[in-house]
């Protein structure tokens, strides 16, 4: 062969290369589709994938912004449980109830619930119109699906006061710009009505880590005693109250569990569970990282709640214990890993008994309150309230139902907003003229990107 | 048409002429030799490249300026001289069969670069014929600095680029701006081209929190290159389409010449540390100013003076040390008539100056050249890389290790009793950063192979065709170990943390495209380009993390008891590309070309897919006019204007897609939308005047360019924020303009050319006038570092403008911080209506000087760097000057705190519950980032080629070389460049948090050739 028609070859095997690479269709070349993801249209089909959409919903409690950290460390931080210790200034703002509107906290906390609201909605949309899917289960999906969207809102509530409701999926996000701030009540409204169809469709299961009949009635009994405290008609939400914790109670007052054993860093189920949520290494929690001294230690015990403990009070042993090398200084011990493994109670038996002490002490039976209560208190190792002797008046009970609140349920995310629906939070937290922080403050972003919402006072 | 036809018979012809020209050419030669100098000093010139006019032939000087070009054909030759530097030369030259004819040359220096062979793209032009915006660098400026990537040596050197150095740890990436910042989301990195090929150059490392991260450009062995030419206006960068709109930078590696086979070795050694420190509080500083808060607050003493300032640790110098570097080089190039070759090997070592840092590069390359037949020229370029570098974890985070050297307080001790070192038990309030350089690991290798082949068939005299397949092949294995060992680290409660992280990414690239002269008459040439190119992305990505290590079976994952994160991704992301360019050259003064390049992208919808860049550019040499005869004298002058429109992609591969990824629960699988997609998205669009001017005059001992442009970047690739009530926090739209306007001049001078002593300066500078000039509903952006909102995107405003608190002064009586409210008014407690525009973080100006002399063997070379009108925000002093409420150290300004009423400061009082209001971010943590640096230094020695001759060298040249020697600023932290959110980042800029500091080095190197 000569170099010529080498020369002559390879310039025609080099025509026919470019030509096929020019020939290769464009629009195949460009059509790639991702091997990771799923198209979000292909989503919610059929009862699997329904089924998976809820636990998607579920998936959303386990973020930081909820149940994951700041649900419980928030509440630490703004009251009087936790000092700061860590380096996020914006949690030090917290502690002292200097919170900024820009803070990172806040909006990861309100950022959070309205991830798991949208999906709460995308089920309750689309669930209705699967075709091939047995009544019963999608009963139990839309049911769960509406207890979840009422426990969101009830917590936007506690910490925003009117906030904006939406109650289907956005079409495009442009879309919620136009939200507007939705008032408490008409909130409450809302969060009933999902509760009372959450009611008549989930089912009892022994699975406490989903709704359940038990759970739905735990929460509506929790979200009409908040509701008393705001609305005019209270008589009527105490005992609409009392009939949901005596619902959830199940008969019984007692408080079987031991107290240690409802924190047991794998979140092992107890007689006292009613609904929490599940983590594990995987899809773990940061509540103890930042809570532990060995940890981020964001938010350290203070001694105001370690001296809140009355002597012999076995809960305080539990609850906390001396940080390394302090005599005299505390971290709390009831999220006890950094690997973040325990299952933290969204609400538990206690608190239903409590609630329905309250509902009772409210409705004058200052007797049932105190025998109520005196279930919280027997578990601890406590001797019993007498009537007449430990406790008379009826502001007497309500305060020794908030003391118990306070130990019973320390670090577990009730303290603040309970300061707050009491309308103690400005005495006991020495605000003075920061009132307005009982209330946290929109998100300044959301501010920007929703015009019509209006932000707090004084932020 | 015609011409077409024409063509097509001459192809015919030439087959059929062929033939014959093989066998008959060959007798009737004879050889040209001769020795070129420089026409003032009559020294021998080496490395001038002669050329034999239309022909292949030709050769290059050697030492003593001597070559010799055999095979020439007799009769009258043309022998051009061409070097770097000098005015080219030409001679006409008689060759007798067999016979020998000397040619000499004396050739002058000129500071003109119209005689440069400049990468125009998918070509090469001369400088003279350029009418678009480039700038050319070749690699006596990159090269033997002591850093690792070749972005990073830029720094300074170019007129129009902004280079950042976001951290000094070794093989970091740098922030690279080419006129300023055109994109808010879509990424504001130039594109890099090697050898006519894009490679990958995005960051995949999985373990690198803020602003560290790797790119892969680290992977370019400095020594391997030639010349970098940075495609600057859009009429140069349109045809690279959619991603020219953030320049191109085109890098040629060396390849062989014609000659004698040449070895070649470079290297060299020397020691690092650190450019300088933060002064901080000592311990009996800390002790005292923290209880002063704490009086101050009325609250109790936290320490007592005297007992709790016993122990005083520096732990900056704990940290840094003096830290060596080495680079060693061996090339071997040359060529024979059908074949040139280049071949090199290269190790470089560099060792952080902060412990437990260590950043290694093997690399190996060879170039081909082979002239397969008269008319098939074929060209490989393979280059291989091997980079392993061990960093220190996570700076910027609660592990890092300078993070922990700036916060933790003076009177905690390095050793101790946690595995020998300070912990809890010794008071540590956070982790022992020696600790954590010592136990924990953060190792990151790559592989890589960048493979070229070309070919090029001359069809006819006139028409060739180029086919061109390229493949960068970029691996990339993490494996991090965080210590259990270690007090308050984040793996300390979970026995351990171990991760490792895999990734695969690779670039196909397919081109083709045909040359045609379709006019090359004395006074008119036109020159056509037309192809086609094909580039397939894909990248794997796998990460995998557990914890729960079994004491002594540490750090590797298999010892691990749980997993506790696994991920990855995978996506494909393909190009495909149209792109035409015409270019005409009449009477040598006046020049036009168009270009015009169409893309089609996977990463936008079937509608909005392909996008068209078209670019036009006009360049007038007035001086070669008759009318300017009587201004020939004074110099040369060339005009030029452009305009063009380039795009930007760059964004995720699937940004367009609504997706849904799986959220399990409790053991169960679930799914939830994980990304809102938007079908509409299109490219962003960048039009860009430019008006430049190339201007010489002193008989070309001075030369400037200098360019105005106007860069319009509309339809903004904007991760939109949408209300959180929305379920989402943000979705990709087109919205939103940028502006950048500016000027950028490179000044060259020849300031002394004796036979003794030669001087030349160089200087660049470039003025950039950046502003958003429109967004979604006029809706500014902010931005978060940290979760705290510091900046904002704001119409009227320059990108990433401070947004915070206005400080305005200590109040005399209280020793509280008074901020400015929006309403005009003053407030200790202002609220969020209250945050305002506070500082640009970008410079009014900046550039570099650098200044070359050179006296008998002895050469300098001096680099000036500087930076003026920039402001950085030193987020350090969040903690470490918020007045005493967090633990951490506090920087020693705070000495001038206010301390009783009537005291006139800047610093608020100390406060432990943080009530002076020092706890804001505010203005007040604001500096002037403007800096000038001495950047390097180097003093040369080259063997007189006598001397060289006789230890049997073409050429040696000893040095030694100072980099970062000085900086002057007002800048109080490490380094006024830091970037810490590193290149990927594009609004946020100008922000040290935690960043490694850079390094100053002494080295000593050694270049011969033999």
């Amino acid at each position: 062969m000569t170099p010529m028609q080498t020369t002559t070859k390879f310039g025609t095997a080099l025509a026919a290369a470019i030509t096929l690479a020019l020939s290769t269709g464009c629009d195949s070349v460009l059509d790639t589709a991702p091997y990771d993801r799923i198209s979000a249209n292909s989503e919610i089909v059929d009862a699997a994938t329904a089924q998976a959409a809820l636990n998607g919903a579920y998936d959303a409690l386990q973020a930081n912004g909820m149940y994951a950290l700041y649900l419980p460390v928030a509440s630490a931080l703004a009251s009087d449980e936790a000092e700061w210790a860590g380096t996020f200034q914006y949690l030090g703002d917290m502690s002292v109830n200097s919170i900024l509107a820009d803070n990172g906290a806040v909006s990861t906390m309100w950022n959070a619930h309205y991830v798991q609201i949208d999906r709460d909605n995308t089920v309750l949309l689309h669930v209705p119109n699967v075709t091939n899917i047995s009544d019963a289960a999608r009963d139990e999906i839309m049911g769960q699906a509406y207890f979840l969207r009422a426990l969101s809102y009830s917590n936007l509530v506690k910490y925003w006061g009117a906030v904006p409701m939406p109650t289907v999926p956005v079409t495009k996000p442009s879309d919620a710009s136009e939200y507007t701030r939705t008032p408490v009540a008409d909130v409450y409204a809302q969060i009933l009505s999902d509760l009372d169809k959450a009611a008549t469709l989930v089912k009892n299961t022994s699975d406490t880590r989903r709704a359940t009949v038990t759970a739905v009635q735990a929460l509506r009994a929790r979200v009409l005693l908040y509701r008393a405290s705001i609305g005019a008609d209270s008589t009527a939400n105490y005992q609409a109250s009392l009939i949901a914790a005596n619902a959830a109670l199940g008969g019984s007052d007692a408080l079987t569990a031991s107290f240690a054993s409802l924190f047991s860093p794998t979140g092992a189920s107890t007689a006292e569970d009613i609904f929490r949520v599940s983590f594990t290494s995987a899809e773990s929690n940061t509540i103890g990282y930042y809570y532990l001294a060995a940890g981020r230690f964001e938010a350290a015990a203070t001694n105001a709640i370690y001296n809140a403990f009355e002597a012999g009070d076995a809960r305080r042993a539990v609850t906390l214990a001396l940080r390394p090398n302090s005599t005299t200084k505390y971290q709390t011990m009831k999220f006890p890993t950094i690997a973040g493994t325990e299952h933290p109670h969204v609400i538990r038996r206690a608190e239903v008994v409590l609630i329905k002490a309250e509902a009772l002490a409210r409705l004058n039976d200052l007797g049932g309150a105190v025998t109520a209560y005196n279930n919280v208190r027997a578990r601890a190792g406590l001797p019993n309230h007498v009537l007449g002797v430990d406790v008379t008046t009826k502001e007497q009970v309500l305060a020794a139902i908030d003391h118990e609140r306070q130990v019973e349920l320390a670090f577990e995310g009730d303290r603040f907003p309970n300061l707050v629906r009491r309308g103690t939070a400005v005495s006991v937290l020495a605000l003075g003229d920061r009132a307005y922080q009982t209330l946290f403050p929109i998100p300044v972003g959301e501010i920007t990107t929703s015009p019509k919402l209006t932000q707090n006072p004084g932020y | 048409m015609s011409s077409m036809r024409r063509s097509v018979g001459r192809l015919v012809g030439a087959v059929a002429g062929l033939l014959f020209s093989a066998a008959a050419a060959r007798a009737q030669t004879g050889t040209i030799r001769g020795t070129v100098t420089d026409s003032v000093g009559n020294i021998p010139l080496s490395g001038v490249q002669l050329t034999v006019a239309g022909t292949r032939l030709g050769a290059v000087t050697d030492a003593s300026g001597q070559y010799v070009i055999r095979a020439v054909p007799a009769g009258t030759a043309t022998v051009n001289a061409q070097r770097l530097g000098f005015a080219p030369s030409q001679r006409a030259v008689t060759v007798a069969a067999g016979d020998s004819v000397v040619a000499n040359f004396a050739m002058g220096a000129v500071a003109t670069r119209l005689s440069e062979v400049v990468s125009v793209g998918y070509g090469t032009s001369s400088r003279h014929d350029v009418s678009s915006a480039i700038a050319s660098v070749d690699n006596t400026v990159f090269a033997n600095t002591p850093v690792a990537s070749v972005d990073n040596a830029l720094q300074g050197k170019v007129a129009g680029v902004q280079v950042l150095q976001n951290s000094g740890e070794p093989g970091a990436a740098v922030s690279v701006r080419v006129r300023g910042p055109a994109s808010l989301n879509a990424g504001n990195q130039p594109l890099y081209v090697v050898d006519g090929v894009p490679i990958i150059q995005d960051s995949y490392d999985r373990n690198s929190p803020s602003g560290q991260d790797m790119t892969a450009i680290s992977g370019l062995n400095p020594d391997e290159i030639e010349t970098i030419d940075v495609l600057k206006d859009a009429a140069a960068t349109a045809i690279y389409g959619s991603r020219g709109s953030n320049g191109v930078v085109l890098i040629t590696t060396k390849r062989g010449i014609l000659g004698n086979t040449r070895f070649s070795m470079t290297a060299y050694t020397g020691m690092q540390h650190v450019e300088r420190t933060v002064d901080m509080l000592n311990a009996k500083q800390y002790v005292e100013l923290i209880n002063e808060g704490a009086k101050n607050d009325g609250v109790a003493l936290p320490y007592t003076p005297g007992v709790d300032d016993t122990i005083d640790t520096d732990w900056q110098s704990a940290i840094f040390r003096g830290a060596p570097v080495t680079n060693l080089q061996l090339a071997v190039s040359g060529g024979v008539e059908r074949i040139r070759y280049y071949a090199s090997g290269g190790a470089f070592d560099q060792n952080g100056i902060v412990i437990g840092s260590r950043y290694r590069r093997q690399t190996g390359r060879v170039n081909l050249d082979l002239n397969a037949t008269d008319k098939l020229t074929m060209r490989m370029s393979v280059g291989l890389t091997r980079e392993d570098n061990d960093r220190v974890q996570g700076d910027g985070s609660l592990d890092g290790v300078v993070t922990n050297a700036l916060a933790l307080q003076p009177m905690s001790p390095v050793h101790g009793t946690s595995f020998g070192f300070g912990g809890t038990n010794e008071g540590l309030i956070y982790s022992n950063p020696v600790a954590l350089a010592t136990f924990n690991t953060n190792n990151y290798k790559t592989l890589r192979s960048l493979g070229n082949v070309e070919a090029t068939y001359q069809i006819t005299d006139r028409l060739r065709l180029t086919g061109r397949a390229a493949g960068d092949l970029f691996s990339v294995d993490e494996q991090a170990w965080r210590s259990n060992k270690i007090d308050k680290s984040s793996a300390q409660g979970v026995g351990g943390a171990g991760s490792v992280a895999h990734t695969v990414a690779h670039k196909y690239v397919l081109e083709s495209f045909a040359g045609f002269d379709a006019l090359r008459s004395a006074a008119n040439t036109v020159s056509l380009t037309a192809g086609t190119s094909v580039e397939y992305n894909h990248s794997d990505v796998n990460s995998m993390q557990g914890e729960g290590f079994p004491t002594g079976f540490e750090t590797f994952l298999n010892n691990a008891t749980n997993l506790t994160s696994w991920g990855g991704n995978a996506a494909d992301n393909n190009l495909v590309s149209f792109f035409s360019r015409a270019n005409w050259s009449g009477s040598d003064r006046y020049l036009l070309s168009a270009s015009l390049r169409t893309d089609g992208s996977s990463r936008f919808g079937a509608d909005n897919r392909y996008g068209i860049f078209p670019a036009f550019s006009a360049g007038w040499v007035v001086t070669d006019e008759s009318f300017a005869e009587p201004l020939r004298r004074l110099g040369t002058l060339k005009l030029r204007g452009s305009f063009g429109v380039t795009g930007n992609q760059g964004i995720g591969d699937y940004s367009r897609l609504s997706l849904a990824t799986g959220t399990p629960y409790s053991g169960a699988s679930g799914v939830a939308i994980s990304q809102l997609g938007n079908p509409d998205l299109k490219w962003e669009t960048t039009k860009e005047l430019d008006g430049g001017l190339d201007f010489s005059t002193f008989a070309g001992r001075v030369s400037v360019i200098a360019d105005y442009y106007r860069r319009n970047t509309s339809n903004l690739l904007v991760q939109l924020p949408v209300p959180a009530t929305s379920g989402f926090t943000s979705v990709w739209t087109n919205i939103g303009a940028i502006r950048n306007t500016g000027l950028d001049l490179s000044l060259r001078t020849i300031n002394v050319e004796t036979p003794r002593f030669r001087w030349n300066s160089d200087l660049n500078i470039t003025w950039n006038k950046n502003v958003v000039t429109e967004l979604y509903g006029g809706e500014p952006i902010q931005q978060r570092v940290n979760n705290r909102v510091i900046a904002i995107v704001a119409e009227g405003q320059p990108v990433g403008e401070f947004y915070m608190y206005k400080f305005l002064r200590v109040d005399p009586q209280t020793g509280n911080a008074v901020y400015a409210t929006a309403n005009g008014g003053e407030s200790t407690a202002p609220t969020s209506a209250d945050l305002m525009n506070v500082g640009n973080p970008q410079p009014k100006y900046y550039g570099g000087f650098t200044n070359t002399m050179s006296a008998g063997p002895f050469d300098l070379r001096a680099f000036l760097q500087f930076n003026q009108g920039s402001t950085v925000f030193n987020m350090v002093r969040i903690f470490s000057d918020d007045g005493g409420r967090s633990g951490d150290n506090k920087v020693a300004s705070l000495l001038n705190r206010w301390q009783k009423p009537g005291d006139i400061t800047d610093v608020p009082r100390m406060s432990y519950r943080g009530t002076s209001g020092a706890r804001l971010i505010s203005s007040r943590l604001l500096q002037d980032g403007s800096f000038v640096r001495l950047g390097d230094v180097t003093v040369g020695y080259t063997l007189p080629p006598r001397l060289a001759t006789r230890a049997r060298l073409h050429d040696a040249r000893v040095y030694v070389a100072g980099r970062n020697l000085k900086t002057w600023t007002k800048y109080d932290g490490y380094n006024p460049d830091a970037n810490s959110t590193g290149a990927a980042a594009n609004v946020i800029m100008g922000v040290d948090y935690y960043a490694y500091p850079i390094a100053r080095a002494f080295t000593f190197g050694l270049t011969t050739s033999w």
